[in-house]
């Protein structure tokens, strides 16, 4: 029983190696930390489409000076395509921005919230005694989330971030840029819109 | 015949005797009360008459007023003082440009270029001395509606009577590309200042000097001009450099065919002079279309995945006996949004597999729905996965060919690929991406 309990183990660690990793830790915890400014995460495919794709917050350490984290989040893409204004020659962009601008802020507020952290990446900087500008001192650590919904934590590994596109296809002769690929060695996370939502954001520009 | 003279000396002398001052006064007559919604009414329409809209029924009183109509019946079927103030505060609440602000911008617009009417503002200006809007109309004249509408012109330029046309004046408005979006040509015929619109195809120059339908006609000096007084007013019109932009404002109103002085349909011919179309209805059909909300699930019992934004997967990919690829899904329980229906757990997934050739640059597509179904409800909540094989999938090609992806890999050429799974779920909207190399 025990032998067939420890193949099962490997079996599924084998099939899913999340399962293996349990112990890896939630993200850090950044509670009481100052939030210093928030990015969204997003990708223009046209003058009137963009995908958002997350957020990146940079918060500070009050209780550790040059402390910083800057934490990336991603949420459901969301495609957002405007009307094409061509056909109106008195279109005002502004008014209409102002009128959906508390409906867009409403929806990405509630992306927001519903965001999984995918990134964290912590690090110290110090004042250079000689030139008056700030270094990094120690390591830089890094939490990753990726596709498989494998944690991990590693020390002074880049995160690289690259435009994911759509691959060729019918629909997309060229290709299409279309999200966002974050990766911390052979892991990866990719935050990408769904194909069938890019026909219609786009046919929808078309069409307009 | 005496009793006629003495009666038409009489009526002359009764006449004359009217028109001088300082004779006998005239009884006074009793003046007639003013209706105060007649006069609220002509005082708003004799400020704002050129913003309410005539074509189509609007719906943004029904709530105040309880009457959805097209807006000038509205406004002239209103009976009470009451009913005017309601009107108003909607007429101007659609009308604002910015909802967020507590102030009215387009109103203070309006009312300041009103103020601008009443300051005579152009009177002094260099460009155009001695235009002035009281004389040619006040707030309800051409130029006063030019002007409420659009503000101060981005050039603007007048041409002296001589001896052939009358007094002109043009305005023009430029885009932000740059190019003529309105050309307004005002001429002084009889006193005033009225607005030139005969704009229409010049089908040759016999057209353009024809005394019967020659748009010339408008700004000639003579009141019945001839073949040859137009003749000469085009000559003198084309041969004065100075008279450029007078000559572009008689034969095109705008660089734009889609653009007309008046009597736009407001969807594929826009009217300049038209009652503008108010910022909420603007802002509503302009309004951003977004594409990948949930659907709404609160009549479903759902048990919902750990993330919130993505399913976490593990895609297997192996080669098959034949040297094809061989696919596979494995997800925990906990990952997935789980629709409970009659004490089972059920999740539906689109998947859709493109995969590109590397070498020949061509790709081929296979997209299917997968149902994954557990028996009871609670194993949901269970620390599995589940195994998932793609290979036996029934789906469809990118030409809508029916067929399983073990039929359709196997059809795949020799050679180097990448496989781009993405899979998502209709309902959450969550999904998953997955990109992998491959060689056949």
């Amino acid at each position: 029983m025990k032998r067939f309990f420890a193949v099962f183990l490997l079996f599924f660690a084998f099939l899913y190696p999340s399962l293996a990793r349990a112990d890896i830790p939630d993200p850090p915890d950044l509670s009481g930390w100052k939030v210093e400014s928030i990015f969204r995460v997003d990708v223009r495919i046209s003058e009137l489409v963009v995908i958002y794709l997350g957020f990146e917050t940079l918060y500070s350490n009050p209780n550790e000076p040059g402390g910083f984290a800057l934490v990336t989040k991603r949420h459901r893409p969301l495609i957002m395509a405007k009307s094409d204004p061509k056909g109106d020659r008195m279109f005002k962009n502004a008014v209409v921005d102002f009128y959906t601008r508390k409906e867009r802020e409403g929806i990405l507020q509630k992306r927001y919230g519903e965001a999984d952290t995918i990134v964290c990446q912590k690090w110290r900087v110090v004042k250079d005694a000689k030139t008056g500008h700030p270094v990094r001192v120690g390591n830089v650590e890094v939490w990753f989330l990726d596709s498989t919904g494998n944690p991990k934590t590693v020390l002074n590994q880049k995160v690289s971030i690259a435009p994911v596109s759509e691959l060729k296809s019918p629909d997309f002769r060229n290709g299409i840029l279309a999200g966002v690929k974050y990766s911390v060695g052979d892991n990866y996370q990719i935050i990408r819109a769904e194909h069938v939502f890019l026909i219609m954001a786009l046919k929808k520009e078309k069409k307009s | 015949m005496r009793r006629l003279i003495i009666v038409s000396t009489v009526s002359t002398a009764l006449f004359l005797s009217g028109c001088a001052h300082g004779g006998v006064k005239p009884v006074a007559q009793p003046t007639k009360p003013v209706d105060p919604v007649v006069k609220a009414k002509q005082e708003f329409r004799e400020h704002y008459g050129f913003l309410i809209t005539e074509k189509e029924k609007v719906s943004y009183y029904q709530e105040t007023i309880g009457v959805t109509d097209k807006e000038n019946k509205i406004f002239k079927d209103l009976k009470t003082v009451e009913d005017l103030g309601k009107f108003e505060e909607v007429f101007w609440k659609v009308r604002d440009t910015d909802p967020n602000t507590p102030e009215n911008e387009f109103k203070e617009l309006i009312d300041s270029r009103i103020e601008d009417v009443k300051n005579e503002i152009f009177s002094r200006d260099m460009d155009t001395p001695g235009a002035r809007f009281d004389r040619n109309g006040g707030l309800t004249g051409d130029m006063a509606h030019v002007y409420l509408l659009y503000g101060k012109p981005h050039y603007k330029e007048k041409l002296s009577q001589n001896q052939y046309h009358v007094e002109l004046m043009v305005w023009y408005y430029f885009d932000e590309d740059g190019k003529p979006l309105f050309r307004f040509l005002f001429y002084d015929k009889y006193g005033s200042y009225k607005l030139f619109k005969r704009y229409g195809v010049i089908f040759n120059f016999d057209y353009l000097i024809d005394p019967l339908t020659s748009p010339l006609r408008e700004i000639s000096i003579e009141m019945a001009p001839t073949a040859r007084d137009l003749y000469e007013l085009w000559m003198n019109l084309v041969y004065y450099e100075g008279a450029n932009a007078f000559v572009v404002a008689l034969l095109e109103f705008s660089y734009y065919s889609d653009v007309v002085i008046e009597g736009g349909d407001g969807k594929k011919r826009f009217g300049a002079l038209d009652p503008p179309e108010p910022a909420a209805l603007t802002a509503e059909r302009h309004k951003p279309r977004i594409i990948g909300e949930p659907e709404d699930l609160s009549g479903k019992e759902m048990f919902f995945g750990k993330y919130p934004s993505f399913i976490p997967a593990y895609v297997r990919l192996m080669k098959a006996a034949d040297g094809s690829p061989s696919l596979a899904l494995i997800i925990l329980y906990q990952n997935i949004d789980w629709e409970i229906k009659g004490g089972k757990a059920e999740c539906k997934l689109a998947l859709n597999i493109n995969i590109l050739n590397k070498n020949t640059a061509e790709s081929v597509q296979f997209s299917t729905a997968l149902t994954i179904g557990l028996a009871k409800a609670d194993d949901a909540k269970a620390v599995r996965s589940i195994y998932v094989s793609i290979d036996e999938a029934n789906g469809a090609n990118n030409y809508g060919s029916p067929m399983k992806f073990r039929d359709f890999a196997k059809k795949l050429p020799a050679g180097d690929y990448i496989i781009d799974i993405d899979f998502l779920d209709l309902r959450t909207m969550k999904s998953g991406v997955a990109i992998q190399e491959f060689k056949k």
